[in-house]
């Protein structure tokens, strides 16, 4: 049903496109400058399918009845429509079959085979064309070469016109980019560079044609071969109302359409090479986004994980405890105040899990972060603190240098303070491999310029390599995810949710540097 | 030698599971003992320790599965219980692998926590008094003679004197005399006793 329709509108239309360009025809043969209908017919099949072939037998023929009025008897207009439709058939067979063009054009390859399938076909058609009517006298033989030719350029104009217009805009609507004040320019450009050629008496239509290829190669250079088609027709549209406004002898229309071809294959191509590199730029950023996305799954899960075996200790131990205190209960005489202690201590593992369960709802609350202004003092001893005792028992002595009246910071307390512990865990485990040396962690705070202050975590440790330094960050890298090591991935995803950056750095004497950034409060206010 | 002397030692790196798991051991009746780390643990570790270990495989510095391996390599036998918060398979089958009672995931279930801590201990027990009677039967071996080694093995495999005097190419008298000295120093009366002492001696070289 919605073939049928297509079918209608191609008949309509053919006509119509016929009538149209019906304009300094050379008669008696009614061979016109431009004859957009075939490039019509090669859109119908290329789109449509090859099935449809008998429609452009009775388009030609009912065309060459209504607008040209049977130029000559009627059994050469029918075997002329025959020969006419087995060449352009044979064209859109040769596209879709052996050379596999598709129906679109996607690639430079596509315009190039199209463009050498199209000439092809359109010569063949004139020469069948105007073999015919040579034969049957009624054009002279004398003028047969230069029949042969108008009829070539004509056809050939029609169809790199329409045909690219409609395949490449087919299926995705005429979905031109809203049309802004670069396009105006464009169309602009367009009827000056028109009104220079051919609206002024003291330029040269011939001379000063080159004048058409500027504005032509901005829009394809700008939009691809969607621009490149509208651009081809608007100047070819401009180039034969400007023929039909003045007074032109045919062989100079004609001539100026060779001109006119030359200058809608270069757009066209240029166009197409704008449109497959920008293809390929799109793809590249698409994969480039899928693997973004796998990346923050990944570090998703590994929160996940981690967050799932914080959560668990809590959980065990409040099991525990509630089993002891029911034994206690059932002692005689029960020990009340041991009871009183166990039961302390599960409101405080209750408490533990809820600060476990907030942070697991903060970090999915997809990048609102709770910020409250912090002394970074303040921070640091929250982030350390729960280590102090951890440090000293394994000997190791932790140096904390905090500069003098560093400005106040905004940030996610739970966040930054999980951020420093990590990167001071990090810095334990640097010690592993390094039992028979003094090993010092040092944390220093210092401001950064007047907008951000800047945490260090150095340890004289292990170290790290440069080629595992690129690594380090990446949740595959770091995916044993020991105890609540959250990885230095997501360490980094917190920070850059606060605007900062974080970094690690090999030290020349042995041991690692990470550091992050936190933008002071004061820049921050500026900022929104 | 029983569980009254056993010891369940907790080497876990969190207070509060540390704490709720020996309140909860030693209400039912278990000696406990703890450690935050592998690393002390390791530290204080007496060979002669009795009783099982209950093992957190998640920790930081040296992991569970590490101070499994350290102890598999200096012999221990205290039978493993490993824990962990981090439903972690391919951790839990290495440490099956290598030798665990069980692996128990957190929140641990309290009666499965004593049911493994128990078969562990008899494991631990039971283990402990089979090495002590072979710690003590090999001392004894060690007492015997090249000859009344000879002679030990001949009468166990049920040779008569004579045959035996033959085969060692000595007097069928003296052959009387190592098997007294040889029973004496075994401290078995008869040959059925000597028999059973010289295919357990077999079977512990197996």
């Amino acid at each position: 049903m919605k073939n049928l329709t297509y079918l209608a509108g191609y008949f309509v239309l053919y006509v119509f496109l016929d009538w149209v360009s019906y304009i300094h025809p050379v008669l008696p043969l009614a061979i016109t400058p431009w004859n957009p209908p075939p490039g019509l017919s090669l859109a119908l099949l290329l789109l449509l399918g090859l099935r449809y072939w008998p429609a452009l037998f009775f388009a030609t023929l009912l065309a060459e009845l209504l607008v040209r009025g049977l130029p000559a008897p009627f059994p050469y207009a029918l075997l002329s429509s025959l020969f006419l439709t087995v060449c352009y058939a044979g064209a859109a067979a040769l596209l879709r079959g052996p050379l596999n063009f598709g129906s679109g054009f996607r690639t430079l390859r596509d315009l190039f085979v199209f463009l050498l399938v199209a000439s092809g076909g359109a010569f063949l058609a004139a020469i069948s064309y105007v073999s015919i009517y040579t034969y049957a006298g009624i054009a002279p033989e004398e003028a047969y070469l230069a029949n042969l030719l108008r009829f070539w350029v004509g056809d050939m104009i029609g169809i790199m016109v329409v045909t690219p217009l409609i395949l490449v805009h087919a299926g995705k609507g005429i979905a031109l980019s809203k049309p802004g004040k670069e396009t105006l320019a464009q169309g602009v450009s367009v009827l000056l560079a028109l009104w220079i050629i051919f609206g002024l008496e003291i330029t040269d239509e011939f001379k000063f044609f080159y004048l058409l290829f500027l504005p032509l190669i901005w829009i394809a250079m700008r939009h691809g071969i969607q621009g490149a088609t509208w651009a081809v027709l608007v100047s070819q549209l401009g180039l034969i109302g400007a023929v039909m406004l003045g007074s032109h002898h045919t062989t100079a229309v004609v001539e100026l359409q060779f001109l006119m071809l030359a200058l809608a294959i270069t757009c066209l191509f240029l166009g197409m090479s704008v449109t497959s590199r920008r293809s390929v730029e799109e793809k590249l950023q698409a994969q480039a986004a899928e693997l973004n996305h796998a990346l923050r799954l990944a570090a998703a899960g590994e929160m996940a994980a981690a967050l799932a075996h914080e959560l668990n200790q809590p959980l065990s131990a409040l099991g525990s405890y509630a089993r002891s205190c029911r034994l206690m209960l059932s002692m005689h005489p029960a020990d009340m105040e041991r009871i009183n202690e166990t039961m302390d201590k599960m409101g405080r593992e209750v408490g533990r899990a809820g600060e476990v369960v907030r942070r697991l709802r903060d970090f999915f609350r997809d990048g609102t972060l709770r910020l409250e202004s912090m002394d970074v003092p303040q921070l640091v001893d929250e982030g350390l603190e729960p280590l102090i005792r951890e440090i000293e028992s394994k000997g190791m002595a932790l140096h904390v240098r905090l500069q003098e009246n560093l400005p106040r910071v905004q940030v996610d307390r739970v966040q930054i303070a999980t951020v420093l512990r990590n990167l001071v865990y990090n810095a334990m485990e640097a010690f592993a491999n390094t039992p028979d040396r003094p090993c010092d962690i040092h944390v220093t705070a210092a401001s950064s310029g007047p907008d951000w202050v800047n945490l260090c975590v150095e340890d004289n440790g292990s170290g790290v390599s440069g080629e595992m330094l690129d690594k380090l960050f990446s949740p595959f890298a770091t995916s044993k995810a020991q105890g609540m090591g959250l990885g230095l991935s997501i360490s980094r995803a917190l920070v850059e949710a606060h605007g900062g950056e974080l970094w690690a750095e090999a030290l020349v004497a042995g041991g690692a540097r990470f550091c992050f950034t936190l933008p002071a409060e004061k820049a921050l206010q500026e900022q929104q | 030698m029983n569980t009254i002397d056993s010891t369940v030692f907790i080497v876990d790196d969190d207070e509060a599971v540390r704490d709720s798991l020996a309140l909860l051991l030693s209400l039912n009746g278990f000696t406990t003992r703890t450690f935050d780390s592998a690393e002390y643990f390791l530290a204080a570790y007496q060979s002669e320790w009795a009783g099982c270990l209950v093992l957190d495989i998640r920790m930081q510095g040296m992991d569970g599965l590490e101070l499994q391996r350290t102890l598999n390599a200096r012999n221990s036998r205290l039978p493993i219980i490993v824990i962990t918060a981090h439903g972690d398979v391919a951790m839990a089958r290495e440490a099956l692998k290598a030798g665990a009672v069980d692996f128990l995931e957190k929140p641990i279930d309290d009666q499965l926590l004593i049911a493994n801590v128990s078969i562990a201990l008899d494991r631990n027990v039971q283990e402990r008094s089979v090495a002590a009677r072979s710690a003590e039967r090999e001392q004894k071996m060690a007492r015997l003679t090249v000859r009344e080694r000879e002679v030990m093995q001949l009468v166990a495999a049920g040779r008569h004197a004579r045959e035996i005097a033959a085969e060692l190419n000595i007097s069928p008298r003296t052959v009387e005399v190592y098997k007294a000295r040889m029973m004496e120093k075994l401290q078995v009366r008869n040959i059925p006793e000597l028999i059973r002492v010289v295919l357990d001696a077999e079977n512990a070289f197996r």
